[in-house]
């Protein structure tokens, strides 16, 4: 399919800091130009009525491929967590993968261990094959420092970036806020802040 | 017994500046006068209550109360129950256990559910902090909370203030310890800020797993040592522990508790000879107090805090339905 070029005019765009009234020029797909001077054939105008005209957003931490939600947010580019399923096999990551289309790039980040249980290493490797960028821990740590160590060398030797949830479980077991004023007076079950420092210290210490 | 001089309603705002709340939702939101003009409220309905056979008012006559309790209670539940009904309220409770929450109703749809039932007075107790809340803003009448989670129980704290005042002949100026599970208590938070609110001195005594972080931020001194954090104080106001605390988690044993934190004849020397010794109920007797104290005459006003409760409730029930009843100056 042929695109059109799209001139975008009477937009405020966001570029660097501040939003400025202008217009843009889209070629076959891409930004051609800002403020263009000239115009190719058979260019199709979208007059934008003073609204905003931005890049689109990339989350790099979605839940679930919730393409409403993504369209009223502007973003345009998802990092998928494992969590739901879990991504923790080849054919899951492929089908995650294909979420997004044909309007958004749904990019899943594959389950480090099965089932996300923390104790066995997952298939990195088929799944990347399938389509992960990186893998990750999904909403809870693994806590046991040797699984996670296993992990760290498995997906550096496939290339694999490896995101982590950065909270100690047994610090904020039950815990909805962080330790203060705050929560001692409204009554609710807190953590200390340190709990997401331990567990950043405890993963650095093992990829050193 | 002393009793307080009752100021009279010349000394408060007139009409519903007295108490500017369409809930009672914590003791956080409340000013210090108003906190008096509750407990004054209250007095009243202390006399009648101790009038003998017929302890009967019927201005809330026609009015429909629910008690919805998502958390099991016998004193607190009983004592709303009975204040609304010596007002004459119709009362009716809903038990979690019987109710539709069990069958897996969100919150907000059985507060919408009671709402429609067009009660004109709920009293709510939930075993999530903000709970109650969150119901009051759903609903049109006005909420009273009877504990949410570890967050608030106001008329708690109110109870408690009126039995010191009664029992000391006032409720400011006084050392008072709050000792125990303070981490998990809305009787300690509720009572943390009525107290500190109305001037006096407010200690927290606990151990440190059981005391709550910032606890300095609310204007109390903190102690660990027992002996230390109830030296000289007028009132030792002890918590209730939970069973589910002492199995290790947050406590070694029952055992140690007491040894260390248990309120003992001798322990309680360290407190002022005609220091008043306060419980929430239920006791754990043995653990955080030992029978001889809790069961002195003098000393503990145990019995005195539940008399006081319905009391205190009476006057909340009033007080907050003033505007639903056309009181004049209430609207």
């Amino acid at each position: 399919m042929e695109l059109k070029p799209l001139h975008i005019t009477n937009a405020q765009l966001i570029d660097n800091d501040t939003p400025r009234p202008g217009s843009l020029l889209v070629t076959g797909g891409r930004i051609a130009a800002i403020d263009p001077t000239e115009l190719p054939d058979g260019t199709e105008t979208v007059d934008a009525k003073g609204q905003w005209l931005a890049p689109g957003i990339i989350d790099l931490g979605v839940f679930a491929t919730d393409k409403p939600a993504f369209h009223f947010g502007g973003i345009t580019r998802a990092a998928l967590m494992p969590d739901n399923g879990p991504l923790d096999g080849a054919g899951l990551v492929e089908r995650a993968a294909k979420g997004g289309k044909p309007d958004l790039w749904v990019h899943p980040l594959a389950a480090a261990t099965k089932r996300l249980e923390g104790k066995e290493l997952a298939e990195i490797g088929l799944m990347k094959q399938a389509g992960a960028r990186a893998i990750a821990t999904g909403r809870a740590r693994i806590a046991d420092s040797g699984v996670m160590r296993r992990v760290l060398t498995y997906a550096a030797s496939l290339g694999l970036v490896t995101i982590i949830h950065a909270e100690d479980e047994g610090l904020t077991a039950g815990a909805v806020a962080t330790d203060g004023e705050m929560a001692t007076r409204l009554g609710l079950a807190s953590a200390p802040a340190i709990a997401e420092a331990i567990a950043i210290a405890r993963d650095l210490a093992l990829v050193e | 017994m002393t009793t307080s001089t009752i100021r009279p309603a010349s000394d408060y705002p007139p009409g519903g500046d007295a108490f500017r709340h369409r809930h009672l939702i914590g003791i956080a939101q409340l000013t210090p006068w108003e906190i008096s003009y509750v407990l004054d409220a209250a007095e009243e309905w202390v006399d009648l209550n101790r009038s003998g056979a017929a302890k009967h008012d019927d201005r809330l006559a026609g009015l429909t109360i629910i008690n919805a309790f998502f958390e099991n209670s016998t004193r607190t539940l009983l004592s709303f129950e009975i204040a609304g009904k010596r007002l004459g309220a119709d009362v009716v409770n809903m038990h979690a256990a019987q109710s539709s929450v069990k069958k897996g109703e969100t919150l907000i749809d059985t507060a919408m559910t009671l709402n429609a039932m067009r009660a004109d007075a709920m009293v709510i107790r939930h075993g999530s902090s903000g709970a109650v809340q969150l119901i009051a803003d759903k609903v049109d009448c006005p909420v009273l909370n009877a504990g949410d989670g570890r967050h608030e129980h106001p008329t708690q704290a109110l109870l408690d203030a009126l039995t010191i005042r009664r029992r000391l002949g006032r409720v400011e100026g006084l050392t008072i310890a709050i000792c125990g599970d303070v981490l998990h208590s809305r009787v300690a938070r509720s009572n943390i800020l009525a107290l500190t609110l109305l001037g006096n001195e407010v200690r927290v005594v606990a151990p440190p797993t059981l005391t709550p972080p910032a606890m300095e931020r609310m204007h109390v001194r903190v102690f660990t040592d027992m002996d230390e954090g109830i030296k000289n104080a007028d009132v030792v106001m002890m918590l209730r522990l939970q069973n589910e605390r002492m199995d290790g988690a947050y406590l070694p044993s029952a055992r140690e508790y007491h040894a260390l934190y248990g309120l003992t004849p001798k322990r309680l020397e360290k407190a002022k000879p005609d220091a008043i010794v306060m419980h929430p109920g239920p006791m754990n007797r043995g653990v955080e107090i030992d029978s001889s104290v809790a069961d002195d005459p003098v000393r503990s006003t145990i019995t005195e805090q539940v008399e006081m409760g319905v009391a205190v409730r009476m006057a909340c029930l009033d007080i907050l339905t003033r505007r639903k009843r056309g009181v004049v100056g209430w609207n």
